[in-house]
Parts: structure tokens; sequence; C-alpha cells
């Protein structure tokens, strides 16, 4: 159907709409128009992929001097390619509705692993591997040796892009990662290289978020990507730990050994490539006196995304000359790593700030701030001189540098933890040193200073407000929608007690209780016998499910379950798990039922959907708490006490909430849905809690719900189950829950749809 | 409810007759199809109710008589049997019970001193293989003719008229119908395989005997579980039983393995059942690696760029942690869950597998009922469109059918074609000749000057216009209108009933063994039977109340024509005796 948003043309590819897309719509539309950041909280299954892409497509074609290009983040594979095939649901019905060939060009983009087409390098099974045999095979030493002799091998696949591929742009359409391979190979094309190159031109990039927030991805990938770009990050719920993870190390001895190692091999290499090729040394030297300045002028002109490992003074000076000359970088890199190995010689835990860090270098061993703010940048250039083709076997030594880099670039934010064991095995010497990033803003920073408009979205942001707050930016609209439904399709529970009035909570002092584990083990049981199909559960971690599925072997609970359902368990190993998950789907598929044992926080609650009678019940047992104990999570709650104002234990809540929310939100997707939410855990009930769970969730717990017995969850969810099983037509949806277009413009849902926005 | 008595004839060494009554739901019918039976197993001194006798197991039924009587007093088909249950070793007596699904039982004693012991176990060793087989197929025919029966009024009828007032005894009248469908049903009976409780093993629970032993109660269910779900298992039993065990050491060890008790640490003795276990890890891997079908699935392809070795904070649990997981008992309880639920699942599918593909046997014996990833795409495909479809926000058009797959689309558009090279046309001779109709239809033009004259063309309108000539088909409407509804039914009734007592007469022919002959003769006199009890009352019925019409003209020709046959078939049949 073609909308009206508020004067903007929107086509919506299809018959009906939910209301809290319009709603979501028109925030968005205002969030654009007001050339600012927004924060949407949509429950999932409602449709926000396709409002979003809808809604900024149109305003894109409406001002395409406005909005010239969509960049889509999303998590996983999966959800990338399910944007890449509603997009193109779109476009057809563009097409179909305006009748003209459209313009238009939109891509995937993934990592070589997901986009090559060399028969021998697909094949091999990391991504790591991949990457490494890709630039054996690509880099431009090894081409130019290929021109002298034949025999050194090149891709042709890569040489076919390089030869024709580069000036031929790629044909309008739209572009999964199968159809970028397909074209690939029918044109002898890299897939990887051309879908790089081709985003520059691109009206929508969809790619996940490491090519945003990653420094060292983003500075190759994205760096040049148009100011006026919209950007969305999808699932965002998580997109604070993302920027941390990609500006934190973590080093140990084998890193220091490998490290060694590396250098050991930089420096006979450049003592032969000194015998035979001085030249070449001596080039990369006049290159580094004249200093970075390229990228110094590229980021005046703002065309380029800044990248938080290159700090804008860098730009600006020439490479010092303390480590200007090959053999004087690797006797500075050699000092360091002794540096670090003597730190990582120790019996007790220390944990410092970055100026103490450098401090304490500089006392030691005489290394200046200077000189290891350019270890990354010097590194890279050695690298690419030396011609190098395993880049992979660098990994320990590139790491390093980048840490060099880091610590010597930012005096907040950071923290370094050296620990000498691991908490659980205190005799086993395996020391670490953490540097820990403790603030998120710092790697998605650029992302809001160089885009005009950048959207945060998941079924799951509550609090909304949290995350302004420690993501550091100011958005223009934040508003969380609820679900309209034509029926209550979603059934939260609070299970607080067993049937022996025992109070069930994974809280620390009771988690080993028998009689916990035993009501937990009853609540399964019970709902083993009422619920159709799939149940999930979850557990709050992975120690904690094997201790429980242990006892309840011993007690015999498990072969009752059996009677009912089968049973599927993650394990820490990913193929395992998702056999176990398939097995899982296919025993729901065939109407024998299964139970899929899981843990919140795992893959599984990350990434998988539960629709329909794969998930009609989610059990949450207990609160999924991080492990508060460790240092560095400890660090990170005074960090944000002491720069965010908000308290150790509402930061956690939240996290856990979150969490919570993500497990649960799996069951649910769409409104011709339904399933069971069942919270085990008595501490659900407290409003602090309960506050922080989404408020699509939240409205839907009656005071009545909130302190159960098992026997009394197991009488409601009959109920809802047997409520739920009625023939559930679109007529019972229509006017209420669904809008025809004419029901749409009417006067009165006009101001209905405004109240499902609850802005913050 | 109608009480049948068979007449079993026995064409063996102890020729008995015996006359008994089995009434079960509504048709007591078996269709016993071979007529002599076959004597399995003679027990001599065998005591029921304190009489001494001998006790027969036979084909399909085993049978009990006093000594020096020539009648079976006890006679249970083993159809009839639930189970049967012996005495425990060392009693005084040696007894073998039976019990019925009517809940009934009998007991035999086996008095021969010397070889009471042999003879129960082989009586029962020969029992246990002869009734899993007749378990099924009982039932299965019961329930399969009280299917067709309900689910079709007409055959229903047809019963009552023929079976109920006796024209034919109920086993002539399954005799060929059963047959035919079964043929039918044969594809979807066979594909419904019962499938296997997870819990069976915790059927299986240990009691204590009292005197620091443990119990544990088989049955043949529960074996046939083991099996199915663990074929490793199996083929170690045919490998040792009873070659090197008896049945019982075999379970024994069984249940003593460190295999059976997977949560115990392997204490590393060697045992037999320990290579089970490889195996069972090797079919665990190797369904791992072969890795799933659907990539929405796939853990390890849903992150797009793990970060590198010693990047992230390490407040997530750290990756390296995963793969020194101690093995503890804790995960291989988790391991063994998952393996244990795949085998089950898998051993509902493999059936199946097997009668699709006999080349996929070889995945499915370690619990993986899939294609290579050939089809991949597709799937992939399907599965993401399945994933972001709304089904409420798409107005529906019509309920989605099976798209029709055609091997050759050839057969569907014309039928089958004898193929002669004269007329046989292709699709291509079709296409032509249609186009090259359409293209004359296209050209024609009338000559008006060549049409027929006024004349003809008004009497041709007049000969096709109700009442015409060439319209007279009302005649039968007449008889409609004439007779009333419920005379028509019975017509109606009585057709059916001639043309099925017809179908059999007829299928006798030609007429080349024995039983065809007796059949014949058989089928002749039930005509005759029909046309004395059916036919002529109605008759008389019809011509009480209309005299002109005869109604039942067709069918009397029927007879007489199947008589003319029958006495055509006795002359030459006597010609040829003599």
């Amino acid at each position: 159907m073609k909308l009206n948003i508020e004067g903007l043309l929107v086509y919506f590819p299809y018959d009906y709409i939910y209301p809290e897309q319009y709603s979501y719509m028109l925030e968005l539309k205002r969030t654009l128009d007001a050339k600012g950041h927004g924060v949407l909280e949509m429950p999932s299954g409602t449709g926000k992929t396709v409002s979003l892409l809808s809604l900024i497509i149109a305003y894109h074609r409406a001002y395409p001097l406005e909005v010239t290009k969509l960049i889509y983040c999303s998590r996983t594979v999966p959800e990338i390619e399910k944007v890449v095939e509603e997009l193109k649901k779109l476009m057809e019905y563009y097409a179909k509705e305006t009748g003209e060939e459209s313009n238009f060009l939109a891509l995937a983009l993934s990592s070589r692993k997901n986009l090559c087409v060399h028969p021998e390098v697909s094949s091999l099974r990391t991504g790591k591997e991949v990457d490494s045999k890709c630039h054996c095979l690509t880099a431009s030493y090894v081409r130019a040796q290929h021109q002298g002799n034949a025999n050194v091998p090149t891709c042709s696949f890569y040489e076919g892009f390089e030869a024709v591929g580069r000036q031929i742009p790629i044909p309008p359409g739209i572009y999964s990662l199968d159809d970028l391979k397909a074209y690939g190979r029918r044109n002898g094309w890299c897939p990887y290289y051309l879908a790089r190159h081709s985003i520059l031109h691109a009206n929508v990039v969809v790619y996940s978020y490491h090519y945003l927030l990653d420094p060292k991805i983003a500075d190759l990938v994205s760096k040049e990507l148009a100011k006026k770009s919209v950007v969305v990050f999808d699932e965002a719920h998580n997109i604070d730990s993302v920027c941390i993870d990609a500006m934190s190390v973590n080093i140990n001895r084998r890193t220091l050994d490998r490290s060694q190692a590396n250098v050991e091999t930089l420096q006979s290499t450049i003592h032969k490539i000194k015998e035979t090729d001085a030249a070449k040394l001596k080039e990369e030297y006049r290159r580094l006196v004249e200093g970075l300045k390229d990228a110094s002028v590229a980021r005046e002109t703002d065309i380029y995304l800044s990248n938080p490992v290159l700090p804008d003074e860098i730009l600006q000076e020439a490479v010092p000359g303390s480590i200007r000359t090959a053999e004087h970088f690797v006797g500075f890199m050699k000092r360091f790593l002794e540096y670090l190995k003597s730190r990582l010689r120790i019996q007790h835990v220390v944990q410092e700030s970055t100026p103490q860090f450098l401090k304490d270098i500089f006392e030691k061993v005489c290394i200046d701030r200077k000189p290891l703010r350019f270890c990354a940048e010097r590194l890279r250039s050695l690298l690419r001189t030396l011609e190098i083709t395993e880049i992979a076997d660098f990994s320990a030594i590139t790491l390093i540098s980048n840490f060099a880099t880091l610590v010597s670039t930012y005096s907040k934010g950071f923290t370094i933890i050296i620990e000498p064991f691991e908490d659980k095995t205190p005799t086993i010497a395996n020391p670490v040193l953490h540097f820990s990033c403790m603030d998120p803003s710092i790697a998605i920073k650029p992302v809001f200073e160089r885009f005009q408009s950048v959207i945060i979205t998941s079924g799951t942001l509550s609090p909304l407000d949290i995350y302004p707050r420690i993501l550091d930016f100011r958005p223009v609209t934040m508003a969380s929608f609820t679900m309209t439904l034509a029926r209550t399709c979603l059934c939260p529970l609070i299970v607080g007690r067993g049937n022996d009035q025992v109070a069930i909570s994974s809280k620390f002092e009771t988690r080993e209780d028998f009689a916990v584990i035993r009501n937990y083990g009853n609540l399964l049981l019970e709902l083993s016998a009422v619920v159709p199909d799939g149940i999930v559960a979850f557990f709050t971690s992975y120690v904690y499910m094997e201790n429980i599925v242990a006892s309840w072997y011993e007690q015999g609970i498990l072969e009752n379950v059996q009677r009912n359902k089968l049973i599927f368990i993650e394990t820490p190993d990913a193929a395992e798990t998702s056999m176990a998950l398939e097995k899982y789907q296919e025993a729901c598929e065939n109407g024998r039922g299964a139970i899929l044992l899981s843990v919140a926080r795992g893959k599984v609650s990350e990434g998988i959907d539960f629709v329909h009678h794969y998930g009609r019940c989610v059990i949450m047992f207990g609160v999924p708490y991080v492990y508060t104990q460790s240092r560095i999570l400890k660090a990170r709650l005074e960090y944000m006490r002491d720069q965010f104002q908000i308290r150790e234990n509402d930061f956690l809540t939240f996290d856990a909430m979150r969490h919570a929310a993500q497990c649960m939100g799996r069951a649910i997707r769409g409104k011709t849905d339904y399933g069971l939410m069942i919270f085990a855990d008595k501490r659900y009930a407290r409003a602090d809690k309960r506050g922080k769970l989404p408020r699509w969730i939240q409205e839907h717990i009656s005071d009545g719900s909130l302190n159960l017995t098992i026997d009394e969850t197991v009488q409601l969810s009959k109920h809802f189950l047997r409520q739920m099983a009625q023939p559930f037509n679109m007529e019972d949806q229509l006017g209420l829950s669904l809008l025809t277009l004419d029901q749409l413009q009417s006067e009165d849902m006009l101001q209905k749809i405004a109240q499902i926005a609850h802005q913050i | 409810m109608p009480k049948e008595s068979l007449t079993i004839k026995i064409y063996s060494s102890t020729v008995v007759d015996s006359k008994y009554t089995v009434s079960c739901y509504l048709f007591s019918t078996f269709a016993m199809a071979a007529s002599s039976e076959e004597v399995l197993l003679v027990v001599k001194r065998v005591r029921q109710k304190k009489q001494d006798g001998t006790l027969y197991l036979m084909a399909e039924r085993i049978a009990w008589g006093p000594d020096g009587k020539d009648r079976f007093t006890v006679s249970h088909l083993y159809a009839d049997i639930r189970c049967q249950k012996i005495s425990p070793d060392g009693k005084a007596k040696i007894q073998l019970q039976l019990v019925l699904h009517t809940g009934d039982s009998t007991t035999f004693h086996f008095a021969n001193e010397a070889s009471a012991q042999r003879d129960r176990d082989s009586t029962k060793d020969l029992l246990q293989q002869l009734l899993p087989k007749f378990k099924k197929k009982a039932n299965k025919e019961l329930e399969e003719k009280n299917r067709m029966l309900q689910e079709d009024p007409v055959l229903f009828q047809l019963y009552k008229d023929l079976v109920v007032s006796q024209v034919i005894s109920a086993e002539e009248f399954w005799a060929n119908r059963l047959s035919l469908n079964s043929m039918d049903h044969s594809l979807p009976s066979s594909k419904q395989e019962v499938g296997i409780s997870a819990a069976f093993l915790a059927d299986i629970r240990p009691q204590t005997d009292g005197c620091n032993g443990l119990r544990y109660n088989l049955t043949s269910d529960i074996i046939e579980s083991i099996f199915r779900t663990y074929p490793a298992v199996k083929e170690k039993y045919a490998e040792n039983v009873p070659h090197n065990l008896t049945e019982k050491e075999f379970w024994t060890r069984f249940f003593q393995s460190h295999y059976f008790h997977r949560d115990r640490i392997s204490t590393g003795l060697q045992d037999l059942f320990s290579e089970c276990a490889k195996q069972d890890e090797k079919g665990l891997r190797s369904m791992v690696i072969q890795g799933v079908k659907n990539p929405l699935l796939n853990m390890l392809c849903l992150e797009d760029k793990p970060l590198d070795e010693g990047y992230g904070s390490a407040m997530a649990p750290s990756t390296s942690n995963g793969t020194k997981v101690k093995e503890n008992s804790n995960s291989a309880i988790i391991k063994r869950f998952n393996h244990h639920s795949a085998m089950v699942l898998a051993a509902g599918l493999r059936r199946q597998d097997a009668v699709n593909d006999q080349a996929s046997e070889t995945s499915s014996m370690d619990g993986n009922s899939r294609d290579s990833d050939f089809f991949q795409p597709p799937i992939k495909k399907v599965k993401l469109q399945e994933a972001i479809e709304y089904e409420d926000l798409t107005r529906k058009i019509g309920q989605k059918m099976l798209s029709l797959n055609l091997k050759k689309s050839d057969r569907y558009s014309h039928g089958p074609v004898p193929m002669q090279s004269q007329n046989y046309t292709t699709t291509q001779d079709i296409i032509n000749s249609v186009s090259y109709i359409q293209h004359e239809m296209a050209c024609y033009k009338p000559s008006l000057t060549q049409v027929i004259s006024s004349n003809s063309a008004s009497s041709a309108i007049a000969a096709l216009s109700t009442g015409g000539i060439l319209m007279q088909a009302g005649a039968q409407q007449a008889i409609n209108h004439m007779v009333p509804s419920d005379e028509q039914a019975e017509l109606k009734h009585l057709y059916m009933a001639a043309g099925e007592l017809l179908r059999h007469f007829w299928s006798c022919f030609p007429v080349n063994t024995p039983f065809l002959e007796e059949k014949l003769v058989k089928m002749r006199s039930n005509l005759d039977k029909f046309q004395l009890t059916k036919l002529r009352p109605f008759q008389e019925k019809v011509q009480r109340q209309y005299l002109s019409t005869n109604l039942t003209g067709h069918i009397e020709e029927m007879l007489q024509t199947a008589y003319n046959k029958f006495h055509a078939w006795q002359n030459h049949h006597m010609l040829r005796k003599t």
C-alpha cells in the first residue's frame, strides 16, 4: 500500500499494516527530518525491518540530496541475509507499482569467508585462514612478482576484478551474498573486493557492526562512506559490548612468545632484504618522514570516517626518528616485549590506569609515549615493505602494536589489569594482561560524529535512557512502541515459589539449594506435560546449567521429562549445538515435541528465533546476572558510576534484564505467534527488575501473576494455551492490530496510533 | 451383533475338527486364507486344568487337546494372545500362562519330569517368535475392515445385505475385497511406524530383589526400542547371542556396562559395550561434522567476523575456555542426552528412509536422516523467505497448493497413448494442429451461398429441441418420478448386492483350480438364494403396486446370463470328466 507519512509518500510492500509500524515510521521520519540520532524500541515480530527500509528508502527517493545512503548494520549473517531479502521484496513492490526500472543498488557485505569464490581459498574452514590465504594471493607485491614470474600463484578472480571490474560499475539491483557470489563467478571477478568497492556508490549497504565499530576493519572498509548517510544499528541491545570488545586487548604468555618469534622473523627478513634490496627500505624511510600526510588531508576534507586507533595528532607528524628505520623499530618492539614479559611475572593482581602504565614503562625501559602511538602504523608499513604474505602469522605482533597505540593514545576510559592466574584455578600460573575498554562511546564516537542520522533500534532496549548515557550521544527521538494485539498472545508469568512454598531464585546463596533445583525441575516437568511442541529453557550460565542437569539426572526428573518430550542441550561447542538445534526443530516439526536447554548470553539466546511451534514456551531459570566477581566488570562499573552517574546495581540489573528480555523475545515472532514466558525467580516480581523489562512485556504482567506457585503456573498456562489454540483469523485482528489503508486514514485511528509510541 | 462360526479344516497329521466361536468387536472375521495348518511343535504331557494332554503349536494358533480325545478343548489364535508369562526358575511347577486380549488366561503345566523345563522353554521361544508377527497383523486386519466399513456406507449396506442376511459368509465377502484394499493402503500403512518413547530406558527401573541384587524388567518392546535406537547394541547382540552368551547374560552385561551408566566415569575396564560407546561417539561426531541443513541454525556461521584472538573483553566467557573443557561427567551427561534424543528421533524416521532410499541407510545408522548439502541454496532461500514472511500482512490468495510435479508432461496433457508409430502424436504435433485450427478459424469466411435449405434446418432444430427425436432421454426420468423413493433405494441396494455377487461369480472364471470350482458352485447357489430371498419379494411388492413397469428386468437379465454361463461351464465340465 502507499502511505502518506507526514507528507512523504511511502511504498509499503504489504496490503495491511500494523498500527505500530505506522507509528514507528512516523518517529523515524521525524528523526530523519531533524538530521539527528534516534533510539527506537519496537517489539520483535512487528515488522521493524520492513518499516525501517520502507521509510528510509522513500525518504531517499524523495530527498536524494538529503539522505544519500542507507547503512544497515545487523549482528549475524542470517540477519543480514534477511534484511536483503526484505529489501528485495520492497524493491519488487516499487518496480510493480511505479513500473519503472529503478537505478537502485543495494548489497550485502561480509567477510571473505562468506564471499570468496576461489575454489581453494573458499574451502578453508576458518575466517582467519581464508583472509590469510587471500592475502597471499592478492597482495600487491605478490602480483608484482607474478608479472616477472608466472609461477607465482595469484587469484584469477582478483585479477579479473582489477583488470576490468573496477572500472565497470555493478549493474543496479539488490545483491545478497549469494547473488554477489553468482555475479562474481559469472564475470570472473572477486565478489569480496567487488562488494567492498561497490559499497561506495551503493544506495543501501547491509553489513555487520564490525565494519563500522571495529576500527581495524572500519578503517579499511567504511572510511569513505558518505557523510549524508543514515546508519541503522538493528538488534542493538548489545551494542555497548560490541564497542568494548572492539577496543579491548588481552595479552598472555603465549601472545608474547609468538610475538617474540614474529620479531625474530622480521629481523631476519630485514637482514635478507638489506643484502638484496636495500633501496626498498630506504624508500620506506623516506615515506615515513613525509608522514601520514595523505590521511591527514583526507580527514580535514571530511572524506574519511575517523579511526579511533589513529588519533589526529599522529596525522600531522612524521613517524618519530627512533622507530623510523626498520632495525630500530624491531629493536624497539623487542624492548617493549621484554617489558611486557616482566610485567607478567607477578604474583598478585595489579590494576592501573594508562598514565600509570606509561609512566612505569618510561621509567623502566625508557620508552616514550610518542613512538608507542605510532606502533600500529609503523608495523603495518614494515609488513608491507618486507612483503610478508602470511599476515595471519603476525597476528600476535599486530596485537601488541595495536595495544601500544591504544595505551598511549587514551588516558581515559581504559584500564589495565594484570592477573597472575584465573580465579577458578589459583594454583595454575596463567598471567594475563587485560587492557580493557570501559567506555563504549570511544569506539562508536566517530560514527555519531560522522553520520547525519544514526538509528539504534531493537526489540528490547529498555530502559531507553541508559543507551544515550553509556554511548554518549544526544538523540532527537527516543521512543518505545507497544504491540497492539487482538488477543493477548504472550503470557508472562513470574513463578516465585514451588508447590512446597520454598522461594525459588537463582541468587547466589540459594542456587545450589536442593529444594530450588528440585522445584526448577518440577516446573520443567509440569510444563513439559501441558505445553505442545517446543519449549526453550534458559539458564543463567553454562556452569549452572551443567550442575542442574546433573542433579536432575540423578533425581530422575529428566527421565520423567523424557516421557513427554525429547531433550536437547546447548554445549560450548558451536557445531554440536547447531546439530542439537536442528534436531530440536525436527522433533518439533514431526510432532514429538522437544525441550531445548540453553544459556542466556549464549549463542542460541542471541541469534536463533523460535517461531511458532518451535517455541511455545520460554522458561528463564533465574536472573541472568553477569559474573560479578570479575575485576574487569568491577572496573567498568566503577568507571560508569564516576563518569555517567550510573549506579552499579542499576547497570547490573539493566544488563541482566536485557538478556532475560532477549531470551523471552525469542519466542514471539509476530502477532499470529503465541507463547508462554515463564520467569522462574521470585526476584522478577520486584519493581526494579520488572520495570526494566520492555514495555510490551511489562504491560501484560498482571499483579496476580507476580508470585505464582508451580501449580498455579500450570493452571494459568493451560488456560492460556487453550485460548490460543482457538482459530485466529484475520477478521479478528482487522481494525485492531491490523489495518487497511482506509482504516489507517480514519481520524480516531490516528489518535490511537499516537498513543502507541511512548516518548521518553 | 452378528456372531459367526467358522469352521476350520485342518489337514495335518492330527486331523481334528474343532468348532469354536470368536467374538470380537463388530465383525468377527478372519480371512483364513490357508486352509491347511502346519504343526510347528507338539509337546506331550502338558496339563491343563489338571488334565493331561498334548499341546500343539500351529502356524496360526496354539491348541491343546486332552489325551484320548480327538478334539481341541483349548484353542487360541496367536492374534488373540496378549502375552505369555512363565513361572520363575526354581519353582516346583513349570508353567506357562497365556494372557488373552480379553483378559482371560490359560495356564499350561508341563508335567514331563525329564524334560519339562526344556519343553517349556522351547514353547516359550517359539511363541516369542510367533506372537509379535500376529499381534500387528490381526489388529491391523480387523481395524482395516472396520475402517473400510465405517468410511464407506455403500460397502456397509452391502455387508448388511449379504453377510448379515447370510447370503454369503463374511470371509467370502472380504476375500477379494481386502486384497484390493490392502494394495491401496499398503503405502501409508507401512509408513506409519510407531515411534519410540524417549524415556524407554527409564521404564526399566531396576528393582532391588531383597538380597543385594538388582532386577531389571525387560519386555520385548523395550528390547526393540533399544535395538532401534542403538543399532550398535543390536549388532553386538547379533554377534554374541547365542554363540557366546545367552540372552540373559547379554542383557546382564548390558546393564552392568559403563555404556548404560554413562554418568559413571569409565573405569577403563574393557567390556562388551565399550566399542558401542566409541561407535556412538563417532556417530555423534559425524553428525556434527555433517553440519546442519538450515543455514539459519548454523552457529558456526552466525557471526560475520569473529574477533581475532586476543581482542575483546574477557567479560564474556572466553572461547579458549571452551576448547579445553574438562571431560567431566556432567558434560558427558549432556552429550549423552543430545545423542540419545537424536537417536530416538532418527529411529522414528529410519524406517521411512529405508523405504525411500536404500542408499541412505549408512547415514541413518549414525542417527542422521538427511541428504547431502547439495540442495543448500534453495533451502536457504526458502528458510529466509519463511523468516521474513508476515502471513497476516499479506492478503490471502487462496490456499497454497502443492505444485504439480510431472516427470513427463506429455503424459499429463494427453494421457497414455499407444506407442504405435503411425498414430503417435507428439506435443509438437498437437500444438501445430491447434495453431493450424486457430489459423483456419481466424481465416474462416462463411460462404453464404452454400448453406442447407431452410426446411432441413428447421427440422434439425425441431429434432434437437425438447421432445424432438434426438432428445428423448426422458423415459427413465419418468420412472424416477413414478417410483417412490424408498423403493428406489431398495432397488439401488438390490443392484449393488447383485453386482457384488455377480462380481464374485465372474471372478471365478477361468475355472482352473479345484478351489475355484468349489467357489463357483457356491456362488451359483448364492445367486439362487439371492434371487429367492431378495429379488422375488421385491418383484412381488413392485408388481402389487406398479403392474406396468418391470423394474427388476435388468437384474434378472444379468442373473440369467450368469446362469447360462454356469450351465455352459457345467456341461463342459461334465463332458471333460466323463
